[in-house]
């Protein structure tokens, strides 16, 4: 064991007294706990460069305080004592100065304080997004890893990595979402980042100073706004309808805004998908303002029924799209997150990344460079498309059946959720009567940052088997049958 | 029919299978319209006997291609090539530099962005160079027992719950390996754990100045931590390193507010001095009168030799303003690169808000095994057996250097870390002993990048631990010859 033992320095105490000091106080303290081994004469002789003989009459005082034992050919051990005392950090809690912090900390501390009023206690503890681990390819996952343990050549167990992510998993991320979204890049454009969220860390940092403008969807993602909002960003909603950001308001505004974060294939949380006329508009407005726009692509992959359009990014001659996408709704284990940066951004792009990380982990790379290489990604996705489309049939059959026009749909065929409006009903009573009957439901409200729209849910179909949704739906409408004809009573 | 003349032809052998070859041959003739947009397809049937694979195959190769609306299938009828293609611009291909025009304006990047690319004009050499540098020998890593665990947890296929300081388990055994190496006694609220390493240093610069401040850093001293100050904007005062490491002296003399020190105190990089704890407490009190913030980076406190260890600055900090870096790369890398960060009680909240809008997550299996390999004490193992063998590479190298440069080399007397500090009495050129090292194939590179200022030159540091006790003599004498001393 390699145990830190500090002798002070004492004069005319002698060394054993000295260690057994120390001894003493690394228990007291509890660096050694009650059963923990005490270090080795051994290694304390060899660590400490004294003899071992001193060591040994230290260790003899000791015990007969009856701090330590000694176990014949073990060693010695802290005494265990019938008081189990939490172990509490002695540490000096007044404190002169106060902490000097930056502006950036003084708004993480507001942002911080919003999360916790708007987002966090509206959050019930659901994953909305999850699909079953029948309809994923955690099994193969897991055999590209044994692969990769398996594996004896030098190169594949310590490839080179950049900090834009081992090149070749690069190269089958672009091939992917070449195949998937027709996004055109070449690798060098390719970066892979051990979070998602230091995606949007990492653009926010290069493009946006304190007090810029970034125009959102109104409703969007509530965790990407107050990333921005800590950066100093100023943001500006801007309006969605059945085809997506109405673009037309941007040409209204003459607001300079820097940046535009937008979810054109699926709208997130309303599902609405933008159409091609409007796509267009929006890429003649970023390119004749100077805009960057980031399209995130976040559950592109899960599709039903209507053909898709292809990406912003595919259909951008100006080199103004940032694409962002991952995998980790098919593959939860892997939460890495891929950006595709526009050309001229790519080179500062990667200095930035030095600035955050430079390496990311070794194994899961190597593996889901395979597993996309060899087609299993996309076998599943496929394979689950078909499943999924059916969940959500049932459950838009159901929720038609059994709440009649209680209840409006509002979503089209893509992601792994659906959108409701309930008509006239208190959302505290949508909530409770779905939890009664075993389903998730989320309010969209952190979604929107000026005034919520009142009962629009998220409905996750997903996660359910298909004989279920049926029954739990019953259940729900049933529920909320009674308890409003109660209330109509009292 | 437009296909009869296309090479459609599939290689068996590939171990890319035969419909994911196919599906990329098709794509790629659609694309380059080889085939003509709205031109029949051939049927399953003639397309699966034509290639000789089956029919499952092609029809999974058409369903995909649907899918990504290359071709359009009809039920009942024909398979055909869209009249519009996804994406309609991949042929094109446009050019990138656009023609300036009036109504367009570039995106302006951020003045972070602007110092960032200022500070790669300044010194671009120097980054790339350093990227790879100070990791273990390959021959020493842990590579085996890593990945044998690695196969362990994948079968429990758990995703460890974090919040966004780290998987608690992991903070809470390496607090205790801390605790036990380093006598650093903490809370568990104080520990993080970082996946973005470099996000360490740089979330402190980010909650804790604001451009124009004063930053304290070791002159010299590791030149990625100054880049990170830098490009924070903070104004980079250097102090002096003498024997005992920073000079608290000059520090205290200083009239201005200095609100942030970097120091490697345990062993001072590159010299590898080590500050005596009197030296420690002067600084400890300094910084409790100034409301400054220590930063003490440990990178690589595990490896000594010779003498006793010595107690970090964080354990003796009693008014709550030591940050402890920390990492296992030097034990670890390459198959584990997570770096931590032990912070005063004071900054934890906020910097755990921080942290938790750019990182909430850890690669689940890396945290899983890492939290496992410290626990069952394989860590602790490994670092004392890699300890025995640094120290006799050590040894061997600076008893072949004594012998081949007598008294024309100086040498850093610390017995730690993995490379040694040499100071050389020679008449060539810096850049021709590290050109004639490299010849005699001695890795060996300059400390010139670890000045602020002027270097005084011919200075370099060797990483020992590369270098086998068998080979080094030979090495060393070949670069002795080839600088004809």
């Amino acid at each position: 064991m390699n145990f830190l033992l500090n002798l002070e320095y004492l004069p005319r105490l002698p060394l054993n007294k000295r260690l057994s000091k120390a001894l003493r106080k690394a228990i007291e303290e509890g660096r050694l706990r009650p059963g923990d081994a005490l270090p080795s004469t051994r290694d304390l002789a060899t660590n400490l460069k004294i003899s071992r003989s001193t060591i040994l009459s230290a260790m003899e005082e000791l015990v007969e305080e009856g701090l330590i034992i000694a176990l014949p050919g073990s060693g010695y051990y802290v005494k265990e004592t019938d008081i189990v005392e939490d172990f509490q950090p002695s540490l000096n809690s007044e404190f002169t100065k106060p902490l000097r912090l930056s502006e950036f900390a003084k708004r993480v501390r507001d942002v911080h304080a919003e999360m916790q009023t708007r987002w966090l206690e509206k959050l019930p503890d659901i994953n909305y997004g999850t699909i079953p681990s029948t309809l994923t390819p955690h099994k193969e996952w897991e055999r590209m890893m044994r692969r990769y343990c398996r594996a004896t050549d030098i190169d594949t167990l310590t490839p080179t990595i950049q900090p834009f992510g081992y090149p070749p998993l690069r190269e089958a991320v672009a091939a992917y979402l070449h195949r998937a979204r027709a996004v055109k890049c070449d690798n060098r454009q390719v970066a892979i980042f051990s979070s998602k969220q230091l995606r949007l860390e990492l653009i926010t940092r290069i493009l946006i100073n304190p007090g810029d403008y970034v125009a959102f969807e109104e409703p969007a993602y509530a965790e990407a706004k107050y990333l921005l909002k800590a950066h100093g960003a100023i943001i500006r909603p801007v309006a969605t309808d059945e085809q997506g950001l109405v673009v037309d308001e941007l040409f209204k505004d003459a607001t300079p805004v820097k940046m535009i974060y937008v979810t054109p294939s699926h709208q997130d949380p309303t599902g609405s998908v933008m159409s091609l006329e409007r796509r267009k508009k929006l890429l003649h407005w970023a390119y004749k303002t100077g805009t960057i726009i980031i399209e995130d692509d976040y559950d592109c992959e899960y599709r039903y029924g209507k053909k898709s359009l292809p990406s912003l990014q595919a259909l951008d001659e100006f080199d103004n799209v940032i694409y962002l996408a991952s995998i980790w709704k098919s593959l939860s284990l892997v939460g890495f997150g891929f950006t595709v940066f526009p050309r001229r951004l790519a080179d500062v792009a990667q200095m930035a990344k030095m600035e955050m990380e430079k390496y990311l982990p070794v194994a899961e790379q190597v593996a889901l460079t395979d597993l996309i290489n060899e087609g299993h990604l996309e076998k599943y996705l496929r394979k689950s498309q078909a499943k999924l489309a059916l969940r959500r049939q049932e459950m838009i059959l159901a929720l038609a059946k059994y709440f009649k026009n209680r209840l409006s749909l509002f979503s089209e065929g893509a992601g792994t959720h659906l959108v409701v409006r309930f008509i006239s009903t208190s959302e505290n009573l949508v909530v409770e009567t779905a939890k009664v009957a075993g389903i998730s439901i989320m309010s969209t409200a952190s979604y929107y940052e000026e005034s919520p729209r009142q009962g629009e849910f998220m409905l996750p179909f997903a996660c359910y088997q298909n004989a279920e949704v049926d029954t739990r739906v019953k259940k729900w409408a049933d529920e909320l049958k009674k308890r409003l004809a109660k209330h109509a009573t009292n | 029919m437009p296909l009869t003349n296309l090479d459609l032809q599939l290689d068996p052998f590939s171990k890319i299978p035969l419909g994911r070859q196919l599906t990329d041959k098709l794509r790629r003739a659609i694309i380059e319209e080889q085939i003509a947009s709205g031109s029949v397809l051939p049927s399953i049937r003639t397309l699966a006997t034509k290639l000789n694979v089956s029919r499952s195959t092609v029809m999974r190769c058409y369903e995909e291609l649907a899918g990504q609306g290359y071709i359009s299938i009809t039920p009942g009828s024909n398979t055909s090539v869209c009249k519009r293609m996804p994406g309609e611009l991949e042929k094109k291909h446009s050019p990138l530099e656009l023609e300036p025009n009036e109504n367009f304006t570039p995106p302006a990047l951020s003045h972070y962005a602007e110092k960032l690319l200022f500070a790669a004009r300044e010194a671009p050499a120097q980054s790339k160079f350093f990227l790879n540098y100070g990791g273990p020998p390959l021959d020493t890593a842990p590579v085996d027992r890593w990945r044998e665990l690695i196969g362990i947890h994948i079968k429990k296929k758990q995703s460890p719950h974090c919040s966004s300081a780290g998987y608690l388990p992991l903070r809470k055994v390496y607090s205790d390996y801390l605790s036990r190496t380093r006598a650093i006694r903490c809370d568990i609220s104080q520990v993080f754990v970082f996946t973005a390493r470099e996000l360490r240093l740089d979330l402190l610069c980010r909650l804790l100045l604001e451009p124009g401040d004063a930053v304290a850093v070791e002159n010299p001293g590791y030149p990625g931590a100054r880049q990170r100050f830098a490009v924070h904007g903070a104004k980079i005062v250097p102090i002096p390193v003498d024997y005992q490491g920073l000079d608290t002296d000059y520090l205290a003399n200083l009239k201005e507010d200095i609100k942030m020190v970097y120091l490697t105190p345990s062993h001072h990089e590159p010299t590898g001095v080590v500050m005596p704890a009197s030296r420690r407490k002067k600084l400890l009190s300094w910084a409790e009168s100034r409301g400054a913030i220590i930063v003490e980076d440990d990178y690589d406190s595990e490896f000594r030799y010779d003498s006793r260890p010595i107690a970090s600055l964080m354990s003796m900090d009693e008014s709550d303003s030591v940050v402890h870096i920390s990492c296992l790369w030097k034990t670890l890398s390459p198959v584990s690169k997570l770096g931590f960060m032990i912070v005063p009680k004071r900054l934890s909240h906020i910097l755990a808000c921080a942290k938790a809008l750019v990182e909430r997550e850890t690669p689940p299996l890396e945290t899983l095994v890492l939290t496992d390999f410290i626990k069952t004490g394989n860590l602790e193992r490994i670092i004392s057996k890699n300890r025995k063998i640094y120290e006799s590479r050590r040894s061997s190298l600076v008893n072949a250097l004594k012998t081949a440069f007598a008294e024309k080399i100086t040498m850093s007397s610390e017995s730690a870390g993995m490379d040694l500090f040499v100071r050389l009495d020679c008449p060539l050129l810096e850049i021709e002993i590290l050109k004639m090292a490299q010849k005699a194939e001695l890795p060996i590179v300059s400390a010139a990048p670890y000045y602020v200022d002027t270097p005084p030159g011919k200075e370099f540091i060797i990483p020992f631990s590369e270098i086998p006790e068998q080979v080094v003599e030979e090495k060393v004498k070949n670069w002795v010859k080839l600088l004809q001393m």
